[in-house]
């Protein structure tokens, strides 16, 4: 499930940065914060808002802080928070 | 209550102490799930400042928007200690600077610090204490001015963001000026977007809304309009105060903000696009009031949406004149009962510097006053850099890239890509690649001050004076 959930945020993220990411291995991808894909903090809220179009979700507005470091950490924040039931 | 008095207290801690025995069960400030009352606010204010009674100030706190952050500011002033209150997102060598600029002896956080130069941390309520571990030595002998109350901070054109001291009737006249303007009361609740460091939220959103009994209410979650959303509908407010951004993302689109009771939207610290205030008005309903501010001065203007282009008309407390031999556009310079009184730190220029022989603040906006004595922005002169609201000066960025050995010289600029400002840095050196100073960026600047493009030439082009060509050097495709 965690690959299946970053190899969609990869793709939210690649429409924001307007490039395809290089690196194409789930774990590797995951451990990329957003400050080394270059993004600024405006930059990760239009990444936040691409991922809500992608997943079809609301982000809560208790998503934690941590959530918004790396793809990974938002990884597991969307995992818990929105598909764990599944 | 008589609000118009309480802003005239002689100490600030006076008129917030009479504000919370006006109104005692009211709710205060929220955030999340977690609602302050007024009573609350005072007994966290006043453990705050029990504490810090016996310790030296002044004390850096890096604020976050929550209850405890607003009880922890003014229990440090109730108790004299002078919070100084940088961006949290600083670097912890930003931060470093600061201490040592600004004669800092203790600090204040939000979480167990690992620090090496913190020493002895104790807890005050929800926050921790750290004792400074610098040798005096690297440490400016600076102190406040008798009556200053707190310091934030302008980012300057000095190669390093300045703290202004301000004085308690400084602070009280920059919230009454705002408040004769909004008119806040009681049933008032107001949705604070901004960052409590910055005067948007400092100056608006603090004393304005807590003096007369409304209600503060922080957003806890990402800054994304689903998000905000969800925040304005547990606590409708009848008034949202933002960076520009926060409004581009919510005029148009799925989300809506809650607005039964919406009567005011307040915009600040960068320029708000005319087409995101017309998309807001017509999603939301509600003009967009972008006003006119100084960290060094205050909020100057209310901008009631009645001359299209304006940033509005004055406040109670503020002057306006136009330099520059009387053309317009001219230099617009602005003073006011609000104003810093001077810079903890003395490393120069002086804010007297900055003043012409009236007490004017001379800005480097250029402006026209227009009907009604609105003021019209018509450009700026200088080099500083906004980013949705965050002012980066250039000369900061390129001071820490020349520190880094094999660089013989770097040019720091706006650039702009697919719509967005951002920092641009051209660095001469032939022995360092764009990814050798990543991790200099990471460690000196705080992320929103690094540079997104990066440049590595190993020769600038230059004039025959030696004067770097910078169309030549912005150029894409220049080798």
């Amino acid at each position: 499930m965690r690959d299946q959930i970053i190899s969609r945020l990869a793709k939210a993220i690649s429409g924001v940065i307007r490039r395809e990411l290089a690196v194409t291995e789930p774990s590797a991808l995951g451990e990329l914060s957003f400050d080394q894909l270059g993004l600024d903090s405006i930059a990760v809220l239009s990444v936040l808002v691409a991922v809500e179009d992608e997943f079809n979700i609301e982000l809560s507005d208790e998503t934690p802080p941590e959530a918004l470091r790396s793809i990974g950490k938002l990884a597991d924040h969307l995992e818990h928070a929105y598909f764990h039931a599944a | 209550m008589d609000v118009e008095q309480l802003f005239s207290s002689p100490r600030l801690s006076d008129a917030v102490s009479a504000a919370i025995g006006a109104h005692g069960d009211r709710p205060a400030i929220s955030r999340g799930d977690e609602t302050w009352s007024y009573r609350r606010l005072g007994a966290a204010i006043a453990e705050v400042a029990r504490a810090l009674r016996a310790e030296d100030g002044p004390i850096l706190y890096a604020p976050s928007n929550t209850p405890v952050a607003v009880a922890t500011i003014l229990g440090a002033i109730a108790a004299g200690r002078v919070p100084v209150l940088p961006d949290p997102t600083w670097t912890e060598a930003e931060r470093l600077e600061v201490v040592r600029r600004c004669g800092i002896r203790r600090v204040l956080t939000e979480a167990p610090a690992e620090a090496a130069w913190l020493a002895n941390p104790r807890p005050i309520g929800a926050v921790h204490l750290h004792d400074v571990a610098l040798p005096a030595v690297e440490r400016d002998d600076v102190v406040p001015r008798l009556d200053t109350a707190f310091c934030r901070f302008t980012s300057g054109t000095t190669g390093f963001s300045r703290c202004l001291e301000f004085t308690h009737a400084a602070a009280l006249a920059a919230a009454r000026g705002w408040w004769r303007a909004v008119r806040y009361g009681a049933d008032d609740v107001v949705l604070c977007l901004a960052t409590l460091n910055n005067g948007l939220a400092f100056n608006t959103s603090l004393l304005a809304v807590l003096l007369p009994g409304a209600h503060l209410v922080f957003h806890g979650g990402p800054m994304i309009p689903s998000a905000i959303a969800a925040t304005s509908r547990r606590t409708p407010p009848t008034a949202v105060v933002a960076f520009p951004f926060v409004y581009d993302g919510l005029a148009g689109g799925r989300h809506r903000l809650e607005t039964s009771r919406l009567r005011l939207a307040v915009s600040s610290a960068a320029p708000l696009k005319p087409e995101t205030g017309e998309a807001f008005r017509a999603h939301h309903g509600v003009v967009v009031s972008n006003y006119y501010g100084l960290v060094e001065a205050g909020p100057c203007t209310f901008n009631d949406g009645s001359v299209p282009g304006s940033v509005g008309y004055r406040l109670d407390g503020v002057d306006f004149k136009i330099t520059d031999g009387g053309a317009a556009p001219g230099r617009l310079c602005v003073r006011s009962a609000a104003m810093a009184s001077g810079f903890l730190d003395r490393r120069g220029p002086a804010l007297a510097a900055a003043l012409d022989d009236e007490g004017y603040y001379v800005t480097n906006d250029l402006a026209e006053l227009g009907p009604g004595g609105h003021v019209l922005l018509r450009g700026r002169l200088g080099r500083l850099i906004n980013i949705e609201g965050r002012k980066i000066d250039p000369g900061e960025v390129e001071g820490v890239i020349r520190g880094v050995a094999g660089v013989t010289d770097a040019v720091v600029c706006e650039e702009t890509a697919d719509g967005r400002t951002l920092i641009a840095a051209y660095v001469e050196s032939s022995e360092l690649a764009s990814d050798d100073l990543i991790p200099v960026f990471h460690h000196h600047l705080a992320p929103y001050k690094r540079p997104q493009r990066i440049r590595v030439l190993p020769r600038f082009p230059r004039s025959s004076a030696g004067k770097i060509l910078f169309s030549e050097l912005t150029t894409p495709g220049v080798p």
